[in-house]
């Protein structure tokens, strides 16, 4: 994290961050560095590590609780239509440039319409699949899928109509990035991503539960339906946020819980929270290559996790195919 | 321990099972046995209240199924479904401890830890303990669950177990020591219900048998009043030969090979 405050355009020595810590503490009058190198600290730097560290927790332990809910090591937050209806969403601001948004909220009119967009998209899902009072999970996943499809054809759509400058906004909204981070964004998102990170891991007994089979689970003493709809409505919650600050960050959900389900166990009381840890880890560090490779311009952090994870991702696959055969 | 007193239970008009009535006390083996579509899962899932709104009643311990929690059975019920695939790689370890789960919040206390060792010792499987549960061989994985749901209920004085044709695929050995094990614990003071299909291994571990044809009760009791040639032909619709065992006193059967 430290590495990620002072590598950018403007350079922060060590020295330099310990100076400028120290003046802000007040345990030192010296001002040995910049006002410059201050204000990209606190007012660009910081901020852009803390909502790197919010949005890649998120996501990775949304991913884990997924995947524990369908029961498949494949499965991502995306799956139940989390990241398709915010991409819609979005995109019909920017296409439709609904000045009413922007004049209510201002610059955070896209992030809310992607938030609405995360949880209405996710309910339709959730309510599609219920069958008298139960989702089954093939039912879930299948519905997730065509809503999926519905919500990609309508951006895609939408995108077609689009003009150039708009192309340009939503190609980098859809991509991801953390270039949007202030002390505002951090806060909007921080109570979403808190209930989220602080309520995951107490579900983990009872995913590893479900593991066994949902009669199993049953036999145990775990309300089944009760505990889709919380780990649902908590994924929803926390990646919604985050996709609506950051747009589509893709493979952190899928990639980082496996890697420690492949490194310590699959026993998800550590996997959940592991999940939040290395998710935070792996995004500050994706989010720093997106920044300095191409300095001063920035790749959206959305190709950097795609291009390190697509290639894990296969790795996965693969190892599944020679365990099974 | 479990009463089951007129028992109906009906799925769009199609009576599943039909006015069942039977005891199992604390310390009995009770084999449910029947031909395919007999109404024997229905009847488990019953018990076990994976399925409620029958009419009729089953009391656990004296009280209707319908007052208890999933939480209040979990802890002295435990039940073993007959497809058991675990979707992620866990350890039998992890798998036998997950037995415990109703019985601690967040960490195992020593009591569960010590009740997990002593069951994969009783099972058999300690041998495997660090072995990820898909890389077993079907008696294997067989083994692990059943000692999953018997870590499940193992310190409770008034257990029930609940095993929904725990033999089936195995070979003999395994079948016998399954078996033997369900025997055991019923010594020990547990009431064990189990969906057979080898009716002379049910015959040979029992102590009471019901017999079920289309949903209704063939005949219930001790394995010699149950296992005759006329329920038999009644129940599975196949001619058989009884024979008298040298050592035991339960009756065995051999098909006769005559149809009809």
């Amino acid at each position: 994290m430290a590495l990620s405050v002072c590598i950018g355009a403007v350079k922060i020595s060590a020295g330099e961050l310990r100076s400028i810590l120290a003046y802000r503490m007040h345990l030192s009058d010296d001002v040995g560095f910049s006002r410059q190198q201050e204000a990209v600290l606190f007012g660009l730097r910081l901020p852009r590590v803390v909502l790197a560290v919010l949005v890649g927790a998120s996501l990775a332990i949304s991913g884990a609780a997924m995947q524990g809910l369908f029961r498949n090591p494949l499965a991502e937050p995306g799956l139940i239509g989390i990241s398709s209806g915010a991409s819609l969403f979005a995109v019909l601001v920017i296409v439709l440039e609904l000045k009413f948004l922007t004049a209510a909220f201002g610059y955070y009119g896209l992030a809310i319409a992607a938030f609405v967009g995360a949880c209405l998209t996710t309910f339709l899902v959730y309510r599609v699949a219920v069958v008298g009072g139960r989702a089954s999970i093939a039912t879930l996943l299948l519905v997730g899928i065509a809503i999926n499809a519905l919500a990609g054809s309508f951006t895609g759509l939408l995108t077609y109509t689009a003009n150039d400058a708009q192309l340009r906004n939503i190609t980098f909204w859809t991509l991801g990035s953390l270039g949007g981070a202030s002390w505002k964004t951090v806060l909007s998102i921080l109570p979403f991503v808190l209930i989220s990170l602080s309520c995951l891991p107490w579900m983990a007994k009872r995913l590893n539960a479900l593991a066994l089979g949902e009669s199993q689970a049953g036999h145990m003493g775990i309300h089944v339906n009760m505990l889709k709809r919380i780990v649902v409505i908590l994924a929803t919650l926390g990646v919604g946020a985050s996709v609506a600050v950051s747009g589509v960050i893709g493979f952190i959900g899928l990639v980082v819980p496996h890697i420690l389900r492949m490194a310590i166990s699959a026993d998800n009381r550590l996997v959940i929270p592991g999940s939040a840890l290395l998710g935070a880890t792996v995004l500050v560090l994706a989010d720093l290559i997106s920044r300095t490779l191409v300095a001063p311009a920035e790749l959206p952090v959305g190709i950097v996790t795609a291009l390190i994870g697509s290639p894990i991702f296969i790795y996965i696959i693969l190892r599944e195919r020679m365990i099974k055969a | 321990m479990v009463q089951v007193h007129q028992l109906s239970y009906t799925v769009k008009g199609k009576k599943l099972l039909d006015n069942v009535s039977f005891d199992v006390h604390s310390g009995q083996h009770l084999s449910i046995l029947g031909a395919n579509g007999a109404g024997k899962s229905t009847l488990l899932k019953l018990l076990s209240k994976d399925l409620v709104t029958a009419e009729g009643s089953i009391k656990i311990a004296g009280k209707e199924i319908s007052t208890y929690s999933l939480q209040d059975l979990s802890k002295f019920r435990s039940v073993l479904s007959q497809q058991n695939t675990i979707a992620l790689s866990f350890t039998v370890y992890e798998i036998v401890l997950m037995g415990r789960y109703p019985h601690f919040e967040q960490q195992p206390t020593a009591n569960d830890l010590a009740v997990v060792k002593s069951v994969m010792d009783e099972t058999g499987i300690m041998e495997f303990s660090d072995r990820y549960y898909h890389t077993l061989s079907g008696g294997e994985q067989q083994r692990v669950q059943l000692a999953r749901v018997i870590a499940q209920i193992y310190d409770q004085p008034k257990a029930v177990l609940l095993l929904d044709e725990p033999t089936t695929g195995l070979d003999l050995l395994y079948q016998q020591q399954i078996l033997l094990l369900a025997r055991s614990l019923a010594d020990r003071g547990f009431c064990v219900i189990s969906i057979l299909h080898d009716i002379n291994f049910a015959s040979r571990y029992s102590d009471n048998i019901l017999l079920l044809k289309q949903g209704k009760t063939v005949a219930f009791g001790a394995p010699v009043e149950v296992i005759t040639c006329s329920h038999i032909h009644e129940a599975f619709n196949v001619q058989v030969t009884l024979m008298e065992g040298e050592h035991f006193k339960c009756p065995m059967i051999v098909p006769s090979g005559i149809l009809n």
